[in-house]
């Protein structure tokens, strides 16, 4: 394990601490977890097209999120794996010599920031929901009220449903 | 390579394609998916070569044929739902 692998244990670790009770934080944060585990297993091993496979992972927990998701903040999730998924895709195609090649020092970054981004992400919006900051409470002050009102379309159910729930 | 092996082979990459536009845009219900689906699928099977041929101008290789049919599939994908919007706008009023 490396210096990175590691910090990102411990940031996994914290955030599954932080959004202890709830389940929806879980499930995003271990299914990103695994992602990062085959991949980077993957990867180490030598095999031929690493970024495919880091590339299926992720649009995996995307198509997971996408039909599985409840709430606003986690349609977020889905986005930024989104995100991951095109970076994995841009530098496949430029190990492929389909285009100008992405560095991979530039692709490890992307991809590293991608990750504590979700985890702060997950972990953040776990714990808020987990300790009912998104529920009612009347006797909160100024300040707390008006976060509370700026976060609160984030815990509201999401826009649309996925397709399949969707009618004709 | 055999004509069948390259068929399976465009067969993946427009299939990696569709993927990857449900990743990316996923449609408005069931029958919009469906429609969507075989379109692109066929788009990628038929015209990805070609594709890559005239305008990509990358190497014959079965990662290209791949990387070509799938592109050609997320591009159909894209322009189908495109092109029902604009219809969809375009409407008189009932």
């Amino acid at each position: 394990m490396t210096g990175v692998d590691v910090s990102l244990l411990i940031g996994l670790m914290l955030a599954l601490a932080v959004s202890v009770g709830n389940l929806r934080a879980w499930k995003w944060l271990l299914a990103a977890a695994a992602s990062y585990v085959v991949s980077v297993v993957y990867w180490r091993s030598g095999l031929p097209y690493a970024a495919f496979i880091g590339g299926l992972c992720d649009a995996a927990i995307c198509l997971t999120v996408y039909f599985l998701a409840k709430f606003r903040w986690e349609m977020w999730v889905w986005r930024l794996f989104q995100f991951s998924v095109l970076v994995n895709i841009v530098y496949l195609g430029g190990e492929l010599q389909a285009w100008p090649s992405l560095s991979h020092n530039a692709y490890s970054i992307i991809l590293e920031a991608i990750n504590w981004a979700a985890l702060l992400w997950i972990g953040g919006n776990g714990a808020i929901q987990a300790i009912g900051a998104t529920d009612a409470f009347p006797s909160a002050g100024g300040s707390l009220r008006r976060l509370r009102r700026a976060l609160s379309p984030l815990y509201r159910d999401r826009k649309a449903p996925a397709f399949t729930k969707a009618g004709h | 390579m055999d004509e069948l092996t390259t068929l399976a082979v465009k067969a993946l990459g427009s299939f990696g394609g569709a993927v990857l536009a449900l990743v990316f845009q996923p449609p408005l219900n069931t029958r919009d998916f469906i429609i969507r689906s075989v379109f692109a699928f066929l788009c990628g099977v038929l015209f990805g070569d070609p594709v890559r041929q005239q305008y990509l101008n990358w190497p014959e290789t079965w990662q290209m044929w791949v990387a070509s049919s799938a592109i050609v599939s997320l591009a159909s994908w894209w322009v189908w739902g495109a092109a029902v919007r604009l219809i969809g706008a375009y409407k008189g009023p009932k």
